[in-house]
């Protein structure tokens, strides 16, 4: 079956050699494209002295490049490290310097932010931008395809990638996955929604997400053809909805924000959409009542929530039924995915935090021992063996049908004049109200207070004071927030989350 | 006498100008959204801004990268909203 991702990719690539691999705008790469590209690329990697292990940092908006980087840091032997391409100069040297990163894949429009992260980091070389820059060797993408192909004999413990999330003190730390890790969320999520060759699966997530493992390892690696969609279609719901119909999507894998948009202003009615087999959302909780509307208009789909951290990547999964949604009670996170043992932590066996054990797991944080320190711990789990758990962070409770819900994260449990106030809860009593879109609720910079904004439906009308007497119909009396306020707009980081950081600023600010 | 028409295009230009990019000046072919120039925040801040400009709502169905990727492109949906 292959045990590296690289040698997973040879197999397809040699069954599947002249199927479709990666669709962007007009253009595509059938399997075998694909891996001789990457091998190609990998040549020119290790000409310029990429070793087995090393990191090799990748900054690309989705396009045909996407993949063909992925798999050619791999088969040069290294890890992947993706960087936002909207990251600040100072986080992308934050993450070159800390990754000890040499090479960079990026592009032509990165140049300025390259110039800006470079010095004092051991960047030497940039592959995707032809202009000459200072200090540093430069190749256009075109002529580092012509390198002599390399493929890296790999085994399952080789570093593969390493993600870096913001960390909640701002101090962006990488999660450090393996080969092995991988291919074991790879097998998993295949097998859990039933992902092959005849899929078309939307590409929509950045690659410094992780969710964008979906598509680049499961889908690929399935024999899926997987359709990168433009930057610009995310910010534009009709045009995602045309890609929909257009290219035959079968699978779509997406944040709530990304739904919520394509309900409101997707006009999918017009389209034809019956290919599209599977909606899955994470990265968030999902509101409840766009995905009845969604429903309606594709009501042979399957709707799945996917919940997971990246560090432990998707572990649990929760089936929409297809009777319909509670619009008023919060979508469950759901069962253990196949490959996963969880326990609940906390007072009583059926609330509390949760620690996932799976092999998915990350190898650890990068370069942090004193982060691994806390977020593994080694339990009795449900077969009875001891194993190493990690602690995500997050509070859960069983339902008496065992699927598990999501009550937020341990983090977002806030003391209010010593009562336990939920922020998470108090989202959902606001989403309550027929006109509200999405809520957020988080605690004032002096502690005192829950302030709430939220955004609402196209067309609907409500004032502060209605949603203020449906959050306290619904919230005890110490959780009702000091301030609702309606903004046109919620602020969004790059991967659509809402960003609740910028909300406060933004509110302090008036 | 100015072309009313003209004067409505370059106040979404220096909307844009102004307040999305800060002072950046575009040009009336430059590409706006593939390019990555504008964020999802801005590309709604935009339509909003042709509605106001133009005193008719966008539909949904029009939000699409045809009618808003370029100065240009903004320029022929509002003349196509007025033949409409």
């Amino acid at each position: 079956m292959g045990r590296t991702l690289t040698d997973r990719l040879a197999l397809v690539a040699q069954a599947r050699a002249e199927a479709e691999a990666v669709v962007f705008g007009g253009g595509s790469l059938t399997f075998a494209g694909l891996e001789d590209r990457a091998a190609r690329l990998a040549g020119t990697l290790k000409a310029l002295g990429v070793r087995r292990g090393d990191r090799v940092g990748i900054s690309l908006q989705r396009g045909l490049d996407m993949p063909v980087a992925v798999y050619s840091v791999m088969l040069a032997g290294a890890g992947y490290v993706p960087i936002d391409p909207a990251a600040p100069p100072p986080r992308m040297q934050h993450i070159l310097r800390d990754c000890g990163i040499g090479v960079l894949i990026t592009q032509e429009a990165r140049i300025a932010q390259v110039a800006d992260a470079a010095p004092g980091t051991g960047l030497h070389s940039v592959i995707g931008v032809a202009a000459p820059l200072d200090g540093l060797t430069t190749l256009p993408f075109d002529a580092a395809l012509q390198g002599v192909p390399h493929r890296e004999p790999l085994g399952p413990d080789d570093l593969a990638y390493i993600i870096f999330t913001s960390g909640s003190t701002g101090v962006p730390k990488g999660l450090t996955h393996t080969h092995a890790s991988a291919l074991a969320f790879v097998d998993m999520a295949t097998a859990l929604y039933d992902l092959g060759p005849n899929d078309r699966m939307a590409a929509t997530s950045a690659l410094h997400f992780d969710m964008s493992c979906m598509e680049m390892f499961a889908g690929l690696l399935s024999g899926a053809c997987i359709v990168m969609v433009p930057e610009a279609h995310a910010m534009m719901p009709a045009s995602l909805a045309h890609l929909l119909d257009e290219q035959r999507i079968t699978t779509l894998y997406t944040v709530p924000f990304q739904l919520i948009r394509l309900v409101e202003a997707g006009a999918l009615e017009a389209r034809d959409l019956s290919a599209l087999r599977l909606v899955i959302h994470a990265g968030e909780p999902m509101p409840p009542r766009p995905i009845a509307q969604l429903r309606a208009v594709l009501p042979h789909a399957r709707f799945s929530n996917f919940y997971g951290p990246a560090e432990v990547n998707g572990v649990t999964h929760w089936d929409h039924p297809p009777e319909g949604t509670d619009p008023s009670a919060p979508v469950p996170i759901g069962h253990a995915c196949a490959h996963a043992d969880l326990l609940i932590d906390g007072e009583t066996p059926d609330s509390g935090e949760l620690l996932v054990a799976t092999p998915a797991m990350m190898r650890g944080y990068w370069r942090r021992p004193d982060l691994d320190a806390a977020c593994f711990v080694t339990r009795t789990g449900t077969d009875g063996t001891m194993r190493r758990y990690y602690r995500t962070g997050d509070l859960v409770s069983r339902r008496p049908d065992g699927a598990l819900l999501l009550l937020g994260r341990a983090d977002r449990q806030v003391k209010l004049r010593g009562y336990r106030v939920e922020l998470d809860e108090v989202e959902l009593a606001l989403d309550a109200h027929p006109a509200v879109s999405e809520a957020a609720a988080l605690l004032s910079p002096d502690k005192l207070r829950i302030l709430a904004f939220v955004r609402l439906a196209p067309g609907q009308a409500a004032q502060e004071a209605d949603l203020h007497e449906i959050a306290a119909r619904r919230l005890p009396a110490h959780a009702v927030p000091a301030s609702i306020r309606i903004l046109p707009q919620f602020p969004r980081t790059a991967t659509g989350k809402i960003d609740r950081r910028r909300l406060l600023t933004e509110d302090t600010a008036q | 006498m100015t072309d009313p028409r003209a004067a409505r295009l370059s106040q979404v230009q220096g909307f844009i100008e102004t307040t999305l990019l800060r002072g950046r000046a575009i040009g009336g072919g430059e590409e706006l959204l593939l390019s990555g120039l504008l964020d999802s925040l801005a590309v709604m801040a935009l339509v909003a801004e042709v509605e106001r400009v133009s005193g008719r709502p966008v539909p949904p169905t029009d939000v699409l990268i045809e009618n808003f990727a370029t100065l240009d492109a903004i320029g022929a949906y509002l003349d196509r909203q007025d033949s409409a």
